[in-house]
């Protein structure tokens, strides 16, 4: 399969250029408001410009890196199994959740020995991300990529740090957002998810404007 | 979120997962993935047939083994039997839906890090019994599902104007069964099948559900003997 | 003995155990499965050369009446096609080749005469890949159908294009190479006024909403076209009729 992939990747275009990886990742597809991950935590911390940052930033960091590296492991170690007898399709999942799980533990760890300031203003949303579903969307949407746009390793990186920053860029405007709203009158059943959920229509509503600037 | 320890009987638990504590309603939870997919009703309801069996196979066989899950890795033989379950329905829906698979097929693997399943093994799961635990998982599943449904049926038909499109069951309520050859008044409100669409009508359903869940406590409220005295009734919109 | 649940030597056998456990349980439910699945796909993969070919309408066959027809008029292509300048397959001849690689198909009338060929399209849309077949006649001058088997266009703009009311408009598409640089087909644009006009009988109209899928797969279409007749003049597919 993987003499597939390169063979897709021959026929079709040749691998997008790495800016048009960045846009579309962190604008036109951006994966909260393209495609509705990480919500949980998107709602509840988007209050605070502060822990917005801090989870924002998390978020970026872990995406990156779990993306690059469930993009090595699917490769050259999944799909070569895969005449064994090993279902790669099935297994990804499993396999991505646990490498997510374990690069949150060890930046935690390292996060805490290295600096107790960046681990106070980042490493205490570390636990709160392992589940977050826009870390492990963000490999399976890879995945797909890989497949089907002809990515390589490089359009991955940037893809991975991309998405991150996709949604670190939405959290920040609705936590500016908020800020901004607060003390103004919203009716009592639309008061916090409600008026929040409403923002979040309006920005992805914009953001669809971002698909201009790529042309096919 | 139910008191800890206290273990519920089966029928009390499906109960209180389906109204009262309703995720979607009161916080909102695990709309994530699910979102993506309520443009289409047949989709969705396929998701929400995965949700269901997920959590609530899960939550059986979490509650089955709770004394014998170490603390430490607690949460990752969650998330494994979680995958289990969602692994089936993947393979399932790869084998019977082909079609309609393509499109929920990224959705379906979410399911696993889905806030509510989660949710409910932590909260309720390991410290309840199986039969409790699976009604529990069911509840929440079906609570779950009733949102979603009901925000599919409202973007698939004003986006769309059909509902069960891609099935053998299509009806076109609102456009054309042969459009270019016959027109309905009707124009679709493409606006609903793209993201923004699916915000918009999460955000009405959630402000239809908070409101009426106020007023319902205001009702309480004024009925309780400690209330202030001559406090109106609050009129009906 | 109470059972420390807690214990390194407890934690580490219970996550072997766990984790071999899972890993069958998947690896079975794959085997006993794997028939099922590509029983669909392939169903499927039959339904898209039935309609593209026009065989019959899909929303009343049965699956069995699916099945049936294809059996009676669809073969694979027995020869490699391959655009010589590209070096684009669109067809492999290896028996043993991956269900992925690409397939041409030939459908014949019950006389035997060949009604056409349905050539594998594919190329990257607004979102991702777009595959799909053109169906053409055996000169490779005409369309007969196309059908889009996978995509993840938006649902409602550019994913219209699996919609038949969009497809019929290439039936009968003229896709001889005009020369001189000039695409075969035109989606979108300016309309054709008049019969003199380049673009009469190779015109599309483009997607209402959807401009981003629509030049797409005006690219990749007029990409592929250009390569079929080059590979099906290699295989010397273009100077037989029969």
């Amino acid at each position: 399969m993987t003499a597939m992939f390169a063979e897709t990747a021959a026929q079709l275009s040749p691998s997008p250029g790495l800016w048009i990886v960045l846009i579309s990742a962190a604008l036109t597809d951006n994966i909260l408001l393209t495609r509705f991950l990480g919500m949980c935590p998107f709602l509840s911390i988007s209050k605070q410009l502060k822990s917005a940052f801090g989870m924002g930033l998390a978020v970026m960091v872990v995406t990156g890196f779990t993306c690059v590296l469930n993009y090595l492991l699917y490769i050259y170690v999944l799909l070569p199994l895969t005449p064994y007898g090993v279902p790669a399709e099935s297994l990804k999942l499993i396999l991505f959740i646990v490498v997510i799980a374990g690069f949150v533990q060890l930046l935690e760890m390292v996060i805490e020995r290295i600096s107790l300031k960046l681990y106070f203003s980042l490493g205490i949303f570390l636990p709160l991300i392992t589940v977050n579903c826009a870390i492990l969307g963000a490999s399976l949407f890879m995945v797909n990529n890989v497949a089907g746009k002809g990515y390589d390793g490089w359009d991955v990186l940037v893809y991975g740090f991309g998405a991150g920053a996709g949604w670190f860029l939405a959290i920040m405007l609705m936590a500016g957002i908020r800020h901004r709203i607060a003390g103004g009158k919203v009716p009592a059943g639309l008061q916090g998810v409600g008026i929040t959920l409403i923002i979040t229509g309006i920005m992805a509503m914009a953001f669809t404007i971002f698909q201009g600037m790529i042309r096919t | 979120m139910t008191e800890p320890g206290k273990t519920l009987s089966p029928s009390r638990a499906l109960w209180t997962q389906l109204w009262q504590e309703n995720p979607i309603f009161r916080q909102v939870l695990g709309i994530c993935s699910a979102l993506a997919v309520t443009n289409l009703v047949f989709n969705t309801a396929l998701m929400c047939a995965g949700l269901i069996w997920a959590t609530t196979l899960s939550s059986f066989t979490v509650s089955l083994i709770r004394n014998y899950i170490p603390t430490r890795i607690r949460v990752m033989v969650q998330v494994l039997i979680i995958s289990a379950y969602v692994i089936v329905v993947d393979i399932a829906f790869r084998a019977f839906f082909f079609e309609a698979h393509k499109d929920i097929a990224a959705y379906v693997g979410l399911i696993i890090t889905n806030c509510i399943v989660l949710g409910r093994l932590e909260g309720f799961a390991m410290k309840n019994r199986p039969i409790a635990a699976a009604a529990d998982g069911l509840g929440a599943g079906l609570g779950y599902s009733l949102i979603l449904m009901s925000i599919a049926f409202v973007r698939e038909l004003l986006g769309f104007g059909t509902l069960l499109k891609n099935t053998p069951w299509e009806v076109h309520l609102l456009t054309a069964w042969e459009p270019g050859v016959t027109e309905t008044w009707w124009r679709n409100w493409t606006i609903m099948v793209v993201p923004p669409g699916a915000f918009f009508v999460l955000a009405i359903a959630v402000w239809i559900a908070r409101s009426w869940s106020l007023r319902q406590e205001a009702r309480a409220e004024a009925g309780k003997p400690s209330s202030s005295p001559g406090k109106p009734e609050e009129a009906s919109a | 003995m109470k059972l420390n649940v807690n214990s390194p030597g407890y934690v580490l056998v219970f996550a072997a155990v766990v984790s071999t456990v899972f890993t069958a349980g998947i690896m079975t439910l794959h085997a006993v499965s794997e028939s099922a699945a590509t029983a669909s796909a392939q169903l499927y993969e039959q339904k898209s050369l039935v309609d593209v070919f026009k065989l019959g309408a899909n929303r009343e066959l049965g699956d069995r009446e699916i099945r049936d027809l294809y059996e009676q008029s669809i073969r694979q292509l027995d020869i490699p096609l391959v655009d010589p300048q590209t070096g684009k397959a669109f067809n492999s001849s290896d028996p043993n080749a991956s269900p992925l690689s690409p397939r041409t198909y030939v459908a014949r009338n019950s006389g035997g005469t060949i009604i056409g060929y349905a050539v594998p399209v594919s190329g990257i849309g607004f979102w991702s890949r777009i595959d799909g077949y053109l169906a053409v006649t055996s000169d490779f001058s005409t369309v007969i159908g196309i059908v889009f088997t996978r995509h993840q266009e938006t649902p409602g703009l550019g994913g219209r294009i699996t919609e038949p009311r969009w497809r019929k408009q290439f039936e009968g598409l003229d896709i001889t190479l005009p020369g001189a640089d000039k695409p075969s087909i035109y989606i979108g644009g300016d309309k054709p006024t008049s019969d003199d006009s380049p673009r009469h009988g190779r015109y599309v109209d483009a997607i209402t909403g959807a401009t981003g899928t629509s030049s797409a797969v005006n690219r990749f279409l007029n990409r592929d076209i250009e390569a079929i007749r080059r590979a099906a003049r290699e295989a010397g597919l273009l100077d037989n009729t029969k």
